[in-house]
């Protein structure tokens, strides 16, 4: 009796003093998945974080366009100066502590997380396919990493990470992805969705990775690009459009030119707001858009007038008059003038001294990616990030750096875009149509540091150091991890 | 001390005797004794054989039982601050023996889970009765207790009626944890006050120090606020008491933004040849948005008490119109505490029961640049367009981006919220024994609120062609304790009791929100959100969760003739939002009181009544920790794409944006406090003083942590700690006390000094925080925060660039580290210029009655030596929008000035904010009609905020005192109003 008495005693007493409190609106650790649905998407979120890279959220986009000689967001009387956050990348005179270093270094660890996070629960599941898909992406992720930062820490686990690693060279976690790609291989599916890891985005992240060898590990790898180029060309799978512009458009979702996409979508996956920065602000009603456009960024001048006007790409561009969607001129009241948009921009930093004409209507906007009416504030179209046009040139380029003639790849692409063959195309010629093609989509960064021109002046921009070619690891990273300073 | 124990040995031989042999001389009195000015019955008060040091002391009811011989034919009755009483025994067993007030009316304070005399307090406690409340339009209850306390800071930054009160006692200090005190309503934990009607309060009580706090345990670090609510007293025969009160108020906007008028706008243009498009009209956008606001107050109550039991009842209506137009309040309390004796005086069951329906109709004037923020757009708005077009539309133009006509936002856009919030308790006192009492309490709350927000497709400022939303929110919490008190009286000399408790609450929280775009009519809006077409865009949510926390408490105290006290208690608590390693904390304290007037050699003095000093020393906690930053929980992250398939998904992420942390805890508060409490010629002057060292420290961040290995850049995590030292003094003096003229005087005075003794751990390494981010249109800089949290520094220290006067162009410069001047804001030193934290704080009411019928309060409030950003000035007198928008007068002075350069944050900006208001004057004419229903009327008429003296050039310098970041005046400040309010009470 006594027993019994003490176990209803501790009983009570361990209920009353229980703290287990119940959640409701999430899923607890140990019930997730709950079910096949669920463990199916476990690859979701390692995709889901590519979509933060194209605006600034993730930063990597901007970085890539603002830093080179084709974009510039020029401060237009109080607009866009921001602290200097976009100027200072033109100048190539960031710091350690600038939205665009800070925010791409979190974000692509975003996607080594998530992929490291689904790698780990993946483990004694035998689910190859998986794996190596995922592995894939982890070593895309990886490659913008090494592209952008040189070395930095190589995690490759989640649950068995050090609290505090430290930095491996550019090299070795070169060599490490490249083998990644390789192992998996096997396992990816020849053709698949253009915005999920397929055989062919693994063969063009291996040119890239080649391609830029040089760069990561001082010995470059001119015919292993190559020869990944082939696989692509080769697989059948891909295939130029008629129109420059239309792998572009809104849409392109089955765009027989994109390998590897970003499937956004003005509602469900959001991220690519590129209409709201460069349009004017009297823009949406060209657009019939319900939002307010914010008149930002455009061309580069120097680079607007490296398009012929014969050349069909230039049709990206809005420039000139410009009218409502039904036909009426715009007219921008406080420069008390109609809306005309001019390619030339008059400074980096357009300040009072100049006219509310200059500051409010100079540069070539963008309109590569087709603003289709009654846009919203995110655009539907897919990003392309690995595109058939861009292996073609990647193709041309190892060819000729191997002393060979590329001429039948460029000529692809120039004829494409109704502009002339070229003869016995030299390195510069083919950086110069890398910049018209694969204009605002991210790679001309990368492709100015492979020839030699990133730390060249051009325009508002002084020449500058080799040092520049990486980017500082950011000080809030370094605080909060002393290892990653040496 | 020997000879008592002797006695005490010999009263007991005696008492076994005595009850063996009753009939050979021995009986039992027993007795009630009560404050003969209120019947409120006295608790300790000591009854005495005179000759002997036999005697007892009443209970908490102010009962006493006492075994006597047959020969005592007298009992000395004495309480401390009573003329001490004898009385003669007869034949009767039974007396009710009423003490008068002698020297200093005995004071009772609520504690922590009890009562006690004033006299026996030994930590930092400040009560503060109705009678000494702020009156007049109050729209929180807790704006009552302005300036009335020392050390505790009530504040808002604005006169926004929908705005809540900022609480802050002691300088009390946390990075994210909320640094509001607990609330206590009739021993319920965790009441919101603003469900009370002030009419329904009877007093405040403040505990202070930690060692006082510490009983709340983990909720105690901010402080803890005492609140009892009036009811009737027991007593004999019919006791019904009927009164009625109303007021009726008139808001006025007390000072307003100085802008340029479309005259001076004009004349600009034409002086300078700017381009510029005159609208033609001259509008004063402030009075577009402005109005006189009405408000009404009603109470109605009714209240009695019989010997067994009382009751009060009470209904209060008020219905605020905020002055800009489209905010309002209204607000409707029913309450009812009923009190029942029974099976004689072996139990008190109690019940409270509490509905408060609230609707709230809300403008919105913060957020900065925000196409619908109604302040911003009717200051920058020129002047020189009209309101409305000829055929009576409202006139929109596009003067400049996200440029909208502030009445359209006022009239067109609905949001509003109606909330209802119901708390019921019942409580049981047990007399279990004459020693032993017993009580428990069961307590329920609920808060639901549902809010509804419509933008028309028509209004410019709406990009969504209409946008709707609904939500819905629900709070409950459920709390049982109990607790057992035993009580020991060793002869008269030695008191103990002894409590010990056991609490238990849980708290939910569970809401959803549903929205939709592209509005298809107007006429029905956000009421059926099936008129939206698209319904994508904003997708439902919701969210249910809940918080466990659960204590054990106990505490000792102990008197010795009430000549040395001591107290000591001991929290347990455990609480489900800490992380897994550290789910249980441990809250102890311990305090000393010597009422020094007790001691033998001080008996002749005659200029002291009361000296008292006390020291205390305790631990309290703050667990506002969001919950469930412990666990690893998995919760969709919005819509995905599956790669595989192409079909849209819901992405499943682990939630929330910091890193879990099992290792989680509460901030912990030690305090030391020493206090003197002190009364002289007669109590003519008293008060106190009180001085203290807080160190709070494992504050709780959102650290930021290596990336990689970490999916989120922060984790909710504990480092760092805050030192708080300060000083409080509370003086009442009765400064005039005859017949015809009474005048009191209240003075409460507080000094803080705040420093940041160190941020980060080796775990959590951080150097520093910036915080009050500043934001405006043209404002240029890199780093705008104006604020920065670092070792050294208090919190809401402005470390920024030093302004260093104009350019010969017209650019501002400012101090460079190396002692020059840089007009290049990025390459300025940041420095230290100034704090937001004020050097001292002052409060002074006056309470004088002049003969029978008038009476006459005035209560002051000052806050000096602290600074404010004045934003609004930094963006609103930047000469280059005149004269396309419109700037305060100062921006015309800057154009004379010459300066050319865009709004900077700097130190030109900030400005000294310390003030001198006149809070509360209050005249009243009192009439005891003395007819047989109706026995009092009064009438009275009260101002509020009639006077400001300040050098603060904003429109009002009084800003939020709270949190980690204040200072900051920011476009953002709903205007302070001018309230007179006149009223009415009758009393049957």
């Amino acid at each position: 009796m006594r027993i019994l008495f003490y176990f209803f005693l501790m009983i009570t007493l361990s209920a009353c003093l229980s703290l287990d409190d119940t959640v409701y609106d999430r899923i607890p650790e140990d019930r997730f998945p709950e079910n096949a649905d669920q463990a199916a998407l476990k690859v979701v979120p390692t995709y889901k974080e590519l979509a933060d890279l194209i605006d600034d959220a993730g930063w990597w986009f901007w970085v890539q366009e603002v830093t080179s000689d084709e974009i510039v967001f020029p401060v237009r009387l109080t607009d866009w100066e921001d602290g200097g956050k976009w100027y200072l990348l033109h100048q190539h005179q960031w710091t350690n502590n600038i939205d665009g270093v800070n925010s791409m270094w979190s974000h692509l660890y975003d996607g080594v997380t998530e992929a490291n996070r689904a790698i780990d629960d993946l483990e004694g599941l035998n689910d190859p396919t998986t794996v190596a898909k995922l592995k894939t992406l982890r070593a895309f992720y990886y490659y913008l990493l090494i592209d952008n930062y040189g070395d930095v820490p190589l995690v490759l686990s989640f649950t068995k990470a050090e609290k505090q690693p430290f930095k491996a060279k550019r090299a070795d976690i070169y060599n490490h992805i490249v083998n990644d790609v390789l192992e998996s291989l096997p396992f990816l599916p020849a053709t698949a969705q253009r915005f999920a890891v397929s055989k062919g985005m693994a063969y063009t992240l291996l040119a890239k990775l080649y391609l830029n060898s040089e760069i990561y590990t001082g010995t470059p790898q001119w015919s292993l690009a190559e020869a990944y180029c082939d696989s692509v060309i080769m697989s059948n799978v891909y295939s130029l459009e008629s129109n420059a512009l239309s792998p572009f458009s809104s849409t392109n979702q089955a765009s027989p030119e994109n390998i590897f996409t970003i499937p956004f979508d003005e509602r469900n996956l959001q991220g690519f707001r590129i209409h709201m920065r460069t349009l004017h602000y009297l823009h949406n009603r060209t657009f019939d858009m319900p939002v307010g456009t914010w008149n930002g960024f455009c061309a580069v001048e120097d680079h607007y007038n490296s398009f012929t006007d014969d050349d069909e790409r230039k049709k990206g561009f809005i420039v000139g008059p410009q009218f409502s969607s039904t036909g009426q001129p715009l007219f921008d009241e406080t420069a008390n003038a109609p809306l005309v948009i001019n390619p030339s921009v008059p400074k980096l930093i357009i300040d009072g001294s100049f006219s509310f004409e200059e500051i409010r209507m100079s540069g070539a906007r963008v309109g590569k990616y087709e603003i289709k009416k009654g846009a919203l504030e995110n655009l539907s179209n897919h990003f392309p990030l690995f595109r058939y046009a861009d292996v073609l040139l990647m193709k041309a380029e190892a060819m000729i750096r191997q002393g060979k003639n590329g001429d039948v790849y460029v000529n692809l692409v120039r004829e494409r875009a109704k502009v002339s063959p070229w003869n016995n195309t030299t390195l510069d010629m083919l950086l110069a149509e890398r910049g018209r093609e694969m204009f605002c989509e991210g790679h001309r960064r990368q492709d100015l540091i492979r020839f030699g021109k990133f730390n060249d002046a051009w325009w508002e921009k002084p020449a500058n150091g080799p040092e520049r070619n990486i980017f500082p690891i950011p000080m809030w990273a370094i605080e909060a991890n002393p290892n990653l300073a040496d | 001390m020997k000879m008592s124990i002797c006695n005490f040995r010999l009263a007991v031989v005696l008492a076994f005797f005595g009850m063996s042999f009753v009939v050979a001389g021995q009986r039992t009195v027993k007795g009630v004794i009560l404050d003969s000015t209120n019947e409120e019955p006295l608790i300790g008060a000591n009854i005495l054989i005179p000759g002997t040091s036999l005697g007892t002391i009443t209970d908490i009811d102010g009962n006493f039982d006492l075994n006597i011989g047959a020969d005592v034919t007298e009992l000395q009755i004495s309480y401390a601050g009573y003329t001490t009483q004898n009385v003669v025994l007869g034949i009767e067993n039974e007396f009710r023996i009423l003490l008068s007030p002698g020297k200093v009316l005995e004071e009772v304070i609520v504690i922590g889970y009890g009562v006690i005399k004033k006299s026996d307090k030994t930590g930092a406690v400040t009560s503060v009765g109705a009678e000494e409340l702020n009156t007049g339009r109050l729209s929180d209850p807790i704006e009552a207790l302005q300036g009335k306390a020392a050390g505790v800071t009530v504040s808002k930054q604005g006169g926004d009626p929908n705005a809540g009160f900022s609480v802050n006692i002691r300088g009390a200090a946390s990075f994210t944890s909320g640094t509001g005190p607990l609330f206590v309503v009739d021993g319920v934990p965790g009441v919101d006050p603003t469900t009370i009607a002030p009419t329904d309060i009877a007093s405040y009580n403040v505990l202070k120090d930690a060692a006082s706090t510490a009983i709340y345990g983990a909720r105690g670090a901010n402080g803890v606020i005492l609140i009892t609510t009036k009811t009737a007293a027991q007593k004999e025969g019919d006791n019904l008491v009927i009164d009625y009160s109303s007021q009726l108020s008139v808001d006025n906007v007390a000072r307003r933004y100085d802008m340029l008028s479309g005259e001076q706008i004009r004349d600009f243009a034409q002086r300078t040849g700017r381009v510029f498009i005159d609208g033609g009209a001259n509008t004063d956008w402030q009075d577009e948005i402005y109005r006189t606001g009405l408000t009404q107050d009603h109470n109605l109550s009714f209240m009695n008490g019989t010997k067994t039991s009382n009751f009060r009842a009470s209904l209060s209506h008020m219905n605020i119109e905020g002055v800009i137009r489209g905010s309002s309040k209204t607000r409707s309390i029913a309450r009812l505490n009923y009190s029942q004796k029974a099976f004689d005086d072996f139990m008190t069951i109690n019940t409270r029961l509490a509905t408060t329906i609230e609707n709230n109709e809300y403008v919105n004037y913060g957020g900065g640049i925000s196409p619908t923020n109604v302040i911003y757009q009717a200051l920058r708005r020129s002047p020189t367009d009209p309101v409305r077009n000829p055929d009576g539309s409202l006139f929109e133009t596009d003067r400049s981006f996200q440029y909208f006509n502030p009445v359209a936002i006022i009239e067109d856009i609905q949001n509003n919220r109606d909330a209802k919030r119901i708390l019921g308790n019942v409580s049981i006192d047990l007399n279990l024994h004459k020693k032993l009492k017993g009580f428990v309490n069961a307590a329920y709350m609920r808060d639901d609120d549902e809010s509804l927000y419509f933008e028309p497709r028509a209004t410019a400022s709406n990009q969504t062609n209409g946008f709707g939303r609904r939500s819905y929110n629900n709070r409950t919490s459920q709390v049982f304790e109990g607790t057992l008190t035993y009580l020991e009286k060793i002869k008269t000399d030695h008191n103990f009791s002894v409590m010990g408790g056991y609490s238990y609450q849980i708290d939910g929280f569970n809401g959803f929100s549903a929205a939709g775009r592209n509005a298809t009519s107007d006429y029905i809006g956000a009421n059926n959100l099936a008129i939206f077409l698209d319904h994508e865009s904003d997708r439902p949510s919701g969210y249910k969760n809940e918080r466990l926390l659960i204590s054990l408490f106990s505490r000792a105290m102990y008197d010795y003739r009430g000549k040395y006290l001591a107290s000591l208690s001991m929290r347990r608590d455990g609480s489900s939002v800490f992380g897994t390693n550290n789910r249980w904390g441990w809250f102890p304290s311990a305090s000393l009181g010597w009422n020094i007037l007790e001691e033998s050699f001080l008996q002749d003095q005659r200029l002291f009544d009361q000296l008292k000093l006390r020291v205390s020393y305790g631990l309290a906690g703050n667990q506002n920790i969001p919950a469930d930053r412990e666990k690893v929980l998995f919760g969709p992250s919005g819509r995905a794409i599956n790669p595989e398939t192409g079909e849209e998904v819901i992405n499943y992420i682990v939630a929330g944006g910091t890193n879990p942390n099992p290792n989680l805890r509460w901030e912990t508060n030690a305090e030391t406090n020493i206090g003197i409490d002190f009364g002289l010629w007669n109590s003519k002057l008293s008060g106190s003083v009180e001085l203290y060292q807080r160190r709070t420290f494992d504050l709780v961040y959102d650290f930021q942590v290596p990336v990689p290995p970490n999916k989120q850049q922060r984790t909710t995590g504990n480092a760092g700690e805050i030192k708080n030292t300060g000083i409080e003094a509370t003086l009442q003096y009765f400064a005039v006390n005859k017949p015809n003229l009474k005048w009191k005087t209240l003075l409460v005075f507080s000094a803080n000094r705040q420093t940041t003794v160190s941020l980060g751990s080796d775990e959590f390494p951080l150097g520093e925080i910036p915080t009050l981010f500043v934001s405006g249109r043209g404002l240029v800089g890199g780093i705008n925060n104006a604020q920065v949290i670092r070792p050294g520094l208090a919190v809401g220290t402005f470390v920024m660039p030093e302004f260093a006067g104009l350019s010969e162009d017209g650019k501002f410069l400012f101090y460079t580290a190396a002692g020059g001047v840089t007009r290049d804001v990025s390459r300025a030193e940041r420095r230290v210029v100034g704090s937001a934290q004020p050097k001292f704080q002052l409060g002074w009411s006056n309470f004088i009655n002049i003969g029978k019928h008038i009476d006459v309060s005035a209560s002051f409030r000052s806050i000096i030596g602290y600074q404010v950003l004045n934003v609004t000035r930094m963006v609103f007198s930047n000469p280059a929008d005149l004269p396309t928008l419109n700037v305060l007068q100062e921006g015309l002075e800057e154009f004379e000035n010459g300066l050319t350069s865009n709004p900077t944050l700097s130190s030109y900006y900030l400005e000294d904010a310390s003030f001198l208001r006149l809070d509360n004057l209050s005249v009243g004419y009192n009439w005891d009609v003395n007819h047989k229903y109706l026995k009092n009327v009064r009438f009275y008429l009260t101002g509020t905020n009639l006077f400001l003296i300040t050098g603060y050039s904003g429109i009002d310098p009084e800003i939020s005192f709270g949190g980690s970041e204040f200072g900051r005046d920011q476009y953002d400040v709903y205007p302070r109003t001018r309230t007179i309010t006149l009223g009415f009470n009758a009393k049957f």
